[in-house]
């Protein structure tokens, strides 16, 4: 199985000083991931200790962070990738679409994202995302459980509770069941110490990207309600 | 609890301030020592249950409970704010916890002789933020304000992140009264110095109520000028350098009033700052009248940057200074065990000669003989003209409650092992409770005999939190 899971690093919004949310200056601050980020990387882990063979990567766009980055090899992923591109746009759409690119690539089985990142983010990039890589949505994911080496995807709504997965989706992680990535043995952070994060380098600019959204545009958003989607997943574990 | 005894503290205290409800009880007896949060997050109470809280109200009733439980030689703990890390306020299977966090209030504020006089269940929080208001100060900031209350503070020889200007709870406190273990009230008057015999304070200050309860303390205040303060971050080139800095600035004479070294390990792991090499960050905070700060700053700056330390401003400590305390916000939720590891402190003292050796050998020892470990580091965080602290963090990988305690024991083990055998002192601010009572004996030496002779003289039934400080016979 392969999984992808997309973070963002952000500063941590409770070490921010008060005077410093006037000026807007966080460079300072400690980093963490976003709220829902983490809680998605540590319940995509879930999946890996229940399939030992799963290929976990994890990818972020924009800023990463070397700790963070080693943190997460040491849990357990099997890459950390960080997409650069030319220019400093990370408008929803922007950002859904350049890890669009770099996912379509990998033929991934899930798609894991948080929520939303953090106080000052639209919670639009998941769909954007879903949209670009026509996937289903799963919205409101608290965990994943493996039972027999099948993935059951969980979430809040009590209706609606269980999802076996079975067709590549992109799952969307809000308030999760382990909100916090996992500690490390000093083995696995030694180890983990060595790991590099794989850098990408992501075309088109800005420019190609104004272009590529008005082929984007042409496709129709597709938006289920829970209800719906239960009925199509249903419907696969019945086949 | 039997039902003769409890019709018996009935006719001392109302009955409505006898709680007997078990989840009550165990709260009030919770402490949080790492293993101990591991087992209660996993669902688990492995601590000894006491049969009831005795919430008293005045020292009147402190000394007629007392004299009572100690005729009928029932065991009792002391507690107020409830922030012991130590094990010092887990109960004795059956005893009862006398619970003194309804005696708030402020007595007295004496600007004339720059003392305030409080009842053993203020808040400190609270009384700083009162003098606060009159421009004063008490200069103890220990890290568990939001938690602490002054009878606590006095009992188990407190400290704060400014003791390096202001001292410890012991260079504070003035006077106290406190009812002895047979409901004797006595009271230390409040005098600037005397020579009169032995300091009969100390009898008190770090007893953890194995000696009496604690009724008021009157502690010093001091103009409070928090506009004036310097502050200033370096980069040293490791831990053992920033110990080399910090020794000098107190050799040369310099009283800043924070002075802290974190090493490499809490950079990466609490600040999530990854560093060159095993570098560390010092951060410094000048308090007092604004003058002596601007002179202090500058000659701690220059000491600095003699040892090649890289001058980072004063965000670093501004933000350190604003989350200080937030650690006392998640102590009862599960974050550690949800995320496979109990973490904890430690903290010892020892001379400067000693105590970067410590340092290295403990963590040295600690990633070579226990198997679980996920990380350990430290800080140094209160200063002396003879030694400093270090205040080690661990995190240990667990998925068995029932081990838990063993395997937090092993990590302290060590700690407390390599200082003892560089001659340092195993317990800098928390005190003993009962996690580190097996090793009094070598902490002490000869002079433990003493601790025998003083809890026979004032507690010779042994009521008084029993298992703390002293090995038991």
């Amino acid at each position: 199985m392969k999984v992808i899971v997309c973070f963002k690093v952000i500063p941590d919004y409770d070490k921010v000083l008060q005077s410093d949310w006037k000026r807007y200056s966080f460079s300072y601050a400690k980093k963490s991931f976003g709220v829902f980020c983490e809680g998605a990387l540590e319940s995509a882990l879930k999946i890996k200790d229940g399939i030992k063979d799963t290929y976990l990567e994890a990818v972020t766009y924009g800023e990463s962070n070397n700790v963070l980055t080693q943190n997460l090899y040491a849990a357990g992923f099997s890459k950390v990738t960080l997409l650069k591109g030319r220019q400093d746009d990370f408008s929803s759409k922007s950002t859904a679409l350049v890890l669009s690119r770099y996912i379509k690539k990998g033929n991934f089985d899930l798609v894991v994202c948080g929520e939303m990142v953090g106080p000052n983010d639209t919670g639009s990039v998941p769909y954007h995302l879903a949209s670009y890589l026509n996937m289903k949505v799963i919205p409101d994911v608290t965990e994943f459980r493996v039972d027999d080496d099948v993935v059951i995807v969980s979430d809040d709504d009590s209706r609606t509770s269980e999802y076996i997965l079975k067709e590549p989706v992109l799952a969307v992680v809000s308030d999760a069941k382990n909100a916090y990535l996992r500690f490390s043995s000093l083995k696995r952070r030694r180890e983990a110490e060595k790991m590099k994060q794989n850098t990408v380098f992501v075309l088109p600019d800005l420019r190609s990207h104004k272009l590529k959204e008005k082929t984007v545009k042409k496709k129709e958003v597709k938006h289920i309600d829970a209800e719906e989607l239960v009925n199509i997943l249903r419907r696969y574990q019945n086949d | 609890m039997e039902k003769e005894r409890l019709e018996e503290l009935k006719a001392i205290i109302p009955e409505e301030r006898i709680i007997l409800d078990r989840d009550a009880i165990l709260d009030a007896a919770k402490d949080y020592i790492g293993f101990r949060r591991y087992e209660r997050d996993s669902g688990h109470n492995m601590a000894p249950v006491a049969s009831c809280i005795l919430m008293v109200n005045s020292t009147e009733e402190v000394s007629a409970v007392l004299r009572y439980l100690n005729e009928k030689k029932i065991d009792v703990v002391p507690r107020t704010g409830g922030s012991s890390v130590t094990m010092g306020l887990e109960p004795v299977e059956g005893g009862v916890i006398l619970d003194g966090s309804n005696m708030t209030g402020i007595i007295s504020i004496d600007e004339e002789n720059m003392q305030v006089t409080a009842r053993c269940g203020m808040p400190l929080e609270q009384l700083e933020k009162t003098l606060n208001e009159k421009g004063y100060t008490t200069g103890h900031f220990p890290q568990s304000l939001p938690m602490a209350q002054m009878g606590g503070l006095v009992a188990t020889r407190s400290i704060g992140q400014f003791s390096t200007l202001y001292g410890g709870i012991e260079d504070l406190l003035v006077g106290l009264e406190a009812v002895l273990a047979d409901g004797t009230v006595v009271r230390i008057k409040n005098v600037p110095r005397r020579s009169c015999g032995p300091d009969l304070r100390h009898l008190f200050i770090g007893s953890e109520g194995t000696l009496g309860f604690v009724t008021e303390v009157t502690v010093k205040m001091f103009k409070y000028n928090p506009e004036g303060r310097w502050m200033g971050a370096f980069l040293v080139k490791n831990t053992r350098k920033g110990l080399e800095v910090i020794q000098e600035i107190m050799r040369e004479g310099y009283k800043p009033a924070v002075c802290r070294l974190h090493d490499a390990v809490e950079l990466k792991e609490v600040m999530h700052i990854k560093v060159p090499g095993d570098s560390s960050l010092l951060l410094f905070i000048c308090d007092g009248p604004t003058d002596i700060n601007k002179v202090t700053g500058k000659a701690i700056q220059k000491i600095c940057l003699k040892h090649k330390a890289v001058p980072l401003g004063s965000k670093p400590v501004k933000q350190w200074f604003a989350v200080r305390n937030d650690v006392c916000n998640d102590m009862d939720k599960p974050i550690y065990y949800n995320m496979g590891v109990f973490a904890d402190t430690c903290e010892i003292s020892a001379a400067w000669s000693d105590i970067a050796d410590i340092y290295e050998n403990t963590i040295e020892r600690v990633h070579n003989e226990v198997e679980k470990i996920s990380l350990i580091g430290g800080h140094a965080s209160h200063c002396y003209m003879t030694g400093t602290n270090i205040y080690f963090q661990f995190a240990v990988m667990e998925d068995n409650y029932q081990k838990a305690r063993e395997d937090y024991m092993q990590v302290i083990s060590i700690i407390m092992e390599e200082t003892l055998k560089k001659g340092g002192s195993i317990a800098h601010h928390h005190g003993s409770g009962k996690y580190r009572t097996k090793w009094m004996p070598e902490e002490h030496g000869s002079s433990y005999e003493l601790m025998y002779r003083l809890k026979e003289m004032m507690d010779p039934n042994g009521i008084l939190n029993k298992g703390v400080i002293l090995v038991e016979k």
